[in-house]
């Protein structure tokens, strides 16, 4: 890991410390999907930064993430899979073909890209609000508790930020 | 010391394969490499799944492999909404510097080892 990917690194794990904290706690879907995107989208700067030059600012999606783990050099596969612990890539490679919906979904929730509507931050159209985060069903939210594979998601990714240096 | 023999067109036709594997969303892809340094391997993204962006500036995102080896080379990724692709062939986004969609390729899809 270098020490930019270092700095990204351990915002990425600050963001995760308190989505932790805000589950626990039972506050509203909002402010733990705001902290889950902010936490993927510091852990995707962190690795991007693997190679070596400052990754673009509007590029900091999950989605990049995912699909530089799947594209990752095949003498690192293994202990890339090992570490996120997969059994092997083949079936990490499964795993993130099935998610990336997901993760497109966590993507567009960032204010910026959720084009004047539901997103974790402020109420929504902007100019005659009629929504506001605190108060709404993100069905992306339910699905990540409410099935199996959603689950599998939030742990992958407290797995990928917990043990970042082990594949940084 | 002997110089490893890069194979950029090979490795393109690889990084297509396993995208076009990885993501529902991706509609076309595009490896263009004309113009591109030797060890710059360009991919355009249409998918489906990305957020519609106002944002006139593309950028790619830049992926490094094999570093400080040999093989080292570079994966420069551009994702663009259906829309953003539209317009580019209208001629109303530019790509980004130095890229241009002469002699493009759209590889036909292969299985990913």
């Amino acid at each position: 890991m270098n020490p930019h990917q270092e700095k990204w690194w351990k915002q990425a794990r600050s963001d995760l410390r308190v989505f932790r904290l805000l589950r626990r706690s039972g506050v509203e879907p909002c402010h733990q999907l705001h902290y889950l995107q902010m936490a993927t989208e510091k852990l995707t700067k962190a690795y991007l930064w693997r190679g070596g030059g400052p990754p673009q600012r509007s590029h900091a999606g999950f989605v990049n993430f995912l699909r530089k783990l799947g594209l990752v050099e095949d003498q690192r596969r293994e202990a890339l899979a090992s570490a996120l612990d997969f059994r092997n890539f083949s079936q990490l490679r499964g795993w993130i073909q099935g998610v990336i919906p997901l993760a497109h979904e966590l993507e567009r929730l960032a204010p910026a890209l959720a084009q004047n509507g539901p997103n974790p931050e402020y109420p929504w159209p902007h100019d005659a609000p009629v929504e506001y985060p605190a108060d709404y069903e993100f069905t992306l939210w339910t699905r990540l508790l409410g099935t199996a594979s959603g689950r599998r998601f939030l742990t992958v990714v407290e797995v990928a930020i917990d043990k970042f240096p082990m594949y940084a | 010391m002997a110089t490893v023999q890069f194979d950029r067109d090979r490795m393109a036709r690889r990084y297509v394969s396993l995208n076009r594997d990885l993501d529902p969303g991706i509609r076309k892809i595009l490896y263009l490499p004309k113009d591109a340094p030797d060890r710059e391997i360009r991919i355009l993204v249409v998918n489906d799944l990305l957020a519609e962006m106002n944002d006139a500036l593309l950028q790619p995102v830049v992926f490094g492999f094999n570093l400080e080896s040999e093989e080292e080379h570079r994966l420069l990724m551009l994702d663009v909404t259906p829309s953003q692709w539209e317009a580019i062939n209208r001629g109303e986004i530019p790509l980004p510097e130095g890229w241009t969609l002469e002699q493009a390729d759209d590889f036909d899809p292969e299985p990913a080892r």
